[in-house]
């Protein structure tokens, strides 16, 4: 399997690709729907299978380099959409979904492909058991507030009160996963580099975004924006995650960079 | 009184916090572009915080006066707590938290002392030097160590130190990433690392002198207008890849040099250590070779237990309010 990464990524990126045309053309069709579910399904499969090559190439959980990154933000993200779409009976987001994790997965190839068979040892820094909880905390909220975005971009066009209660419902794991990341960050960059916090572009942008979902939950639990006002919130929330990951990583130098 | 009653209305409103909050992300969102490492220090950027700070120790109490009187009033009516009572005192817990790491963080920024020392081996320094309230201790780094993964990447960092108090050894210790040295509410963080040459500049007519240099630095030979420059160490040398080490592993150690006379270059060369080269008529350089020296971090927050148990309190408050939220925000109280 470690031979086949690459190809599980790639393979992961069309499954998804399709997946959300399957659930762009369905409106209506049970019948398309079940094959774009299937379709989903299969992508997290190859994604799932991409992450286990990964695992045994480097004999470690991957969860150090940009493409290791992810492999999990993806798996996340579409694991966290089917969640939604089986408990909600919602299918309206799966077309921005997956077509925002196919385009995330795309990201490996085109920027990162050698990161995905690097098998060079973790750096000094990295060597810790904080690392785990960080990054796994991290990719789970980002694949949440991935999905929140999608179906907050759905919801633009067509409102529906059970959409904007599950918007709220995702966005608020992906809030308290994402202070997870941030105190666990704290607590291991303490021991790693002197300071918990040390304004890093990487920590600074990723307060921005916890400051606007921590906004986004105020006025929303005040009733004060709701519809249309949230929904664009919660995307702009989205941007800010793409822009802490790959903005920062290639804008803004700083602690953070494990290229 | 209505005058302060309306003063503490308007701080501690959740309407001035958001607003805060925002401020705070749109100009450290500019500050990290424009001035990535003052801006955070900036007296506004200080300002804002410390008003999130108090705004929301207000709010934060005010909330906590509330939750209280509630529960006295409901405690002859119910038995058990209540989702809602849960998901409330996480709230609460959450925003207590971030209190306190703003504390903390205040706290450290008027006592706290961070310095980044180097270190050569074999050598110490007095704490009182970094740290002057500090209860007396000398920091001796007896070895620093780089190991090597098979492909010459470093794996680990290691200072072997000892501390010494009152003229004794009183406790050793290997500091390394990710594993500091906690003494006498003191922490020391492995963080940098260096060589100093030890570099001999010999003449025909026999002046000769011997010292330790840092990275270039110039050495002038007495008595003639040649000056050598010891530009750089490179552990691992390979003249493909010029003035590039390819690793840290000391595999083909030099130290490339140039030579400068009356201040015009002459030429640029390399040496291993032990050689003799003439570097001009009648003027050698030998580099015996290099001392390591660590880079040591030296820390005092006295902030740090405030911020930690609001860290804690963040995390744990996050969770509860996250574990008993209401499955209908219409429906809340």
């Amino acid at each position: 399997m470690t031979a086949y990464i690459y190809e599980l990524v790639c393979l992961a990126i069309f499954l998804y690709i399709v997946a959300a045309i399957f659930y762009l053309l369905a409106s209506g069709s049970e019948f398309k729907q079940r094959i774009a579910l299937g379709l989903s399904i299969g992508g997290l499969l190859a994604n799932s299978l991409a992450i286990i090559g990964r695992t045994l190439l480097v004999g470690r959980l991957p969860l150090a380099n940009g493409a290791e990154f992810m492999l999990w933000f993806t798996w996340f993200t579409v694991f966290t959409y089917l969640f939604y779409e089986v408990k909600s009976q919602n299918k309206g987001a799966g077309a921005p979904v997956n077509l925002i994790a196919a385009l995330l997965l795309a990201s490996i190839p085109i920027l990162m492909s050698r990161q995905l068979g690097d098998v060079a040892p973790l750096m000094p820094a990295l060597k810790s058991p904080w690392l785990t909880s960080h990054v796994l905390t991290a990719v789970f909220a980002y694949g949440s507030f991935a999905v929140a975005a999608g179906i907050a971009a759905v919801q633009l066009k067509k409102n529906s009160t059970s959409a904007e209660l599950w918007i709220n419902k995702i966005v608020t794991v992906g809030f308290v996963m994402m202070t997870l990341t941030i105190v666990l960050g704290a607590i291991w960059a303490e021991q790693a580099w002197g300071r918990y916090w040390s304004w890093d572009p990487k920590e600074t942008w990723a307060l921005i975004t916890w400051i606007i979902y921590a906004i986004y939950l105020h006025l929303y639990y005040r009733r004060d924006w709701k519809g249309r006002k949230a929904n664009i919130l919660v995307i702009v929330g989205f941007a800010l995650v793409l822009f802490t990951f790959f903005g920062v990583s290639y804008l803004l130098s700083g602690l953070h960079s494990y290229a | 009184m209505e005058i302060v009653k309306k003063i503490i209305a308007l701080v501690s409103s959740m309407r001035a916090g958001l607003f805060l909050l925002a401020a705070i992300a749109i100009t450290s969102a500019i500050g990290s572009y424009f001035l990535p490492t003052t801006f955070y220090r900036s007296p506004t950027f200080q300002l804002l915080l410390l008003l999130l700070l108090i705004n929301m120790a207000f709010c934060t109490a005010q909330q906590l006066i509330k939750a209280i009187k509630k529960a006295k009033s409901n405690a002859n009516k119910e038995k058990t707590p209540s989702a809602s009572t849960f998901r409330r005192s996480g709230l609460i817990l959450l925003h207590a938290g971030l209190v306190f790491i703003l504390v903390g963080g205040t706290i450290n920024s008027f006592g706290g002392i961070s310095e980044t020392v180097p270190i050569i081996e074999g050598e110490g320094v007095e704490i009182t030097r970094v740290i002057p309230e500090a209860k007396p201790f000398t920091l001796q780094v007896d070895e620093f160590i780089i190991e090597f993964n098979e492909d010459a990447s470093p794996s680990q960092y290691i200072s072997n130190v000892s501390i010494i108090e009152n003229g004794e050894v009183t406790r050793e210790y290997s500091i390394s990433v990710n594993n500091p040295l906690e003494h006498n509410n003191i922490k020391i963080y492995q963080s940098s690392f260096g060589y100093l040459i030890d570099a001999e500049a010999k003449t025909e007519n026999g002046l000769s002198e011997r010292s330790l240099f840092q990275e270039g630095s110039v050495l002038n030979l007495q008595g003639t207008d040649i000056a050598v420059m010891l530009y750089r160490y490179l552990p691992d040398f390979d003249p493909a890849s010029g003035m590039q080490t390819r690793s840290y592993r000391p595999d083909n150690p030099v130290i490339i040099y140039s030579v400068y006379e009356m201040g015009s270059l002459l030429n640029v060369g390399y040496a291993s250590f032990g050689e003799t080269v003439e570097i001009a008529e009648n003027a050698f350089v030998t580099f015996h070779g290099v001392k390591p020296y660590t880079g040591l971090i030296i820390k005092r927050d006295p902030g740090l237990g405030v911020a930690a148990i609001g860290g804690i309190m963040l995390m744990l408050g996050a969770c509860l309010a996250l574990i008993f939220r209401t499955k209908n925000p219409e429906q809340r109280d």
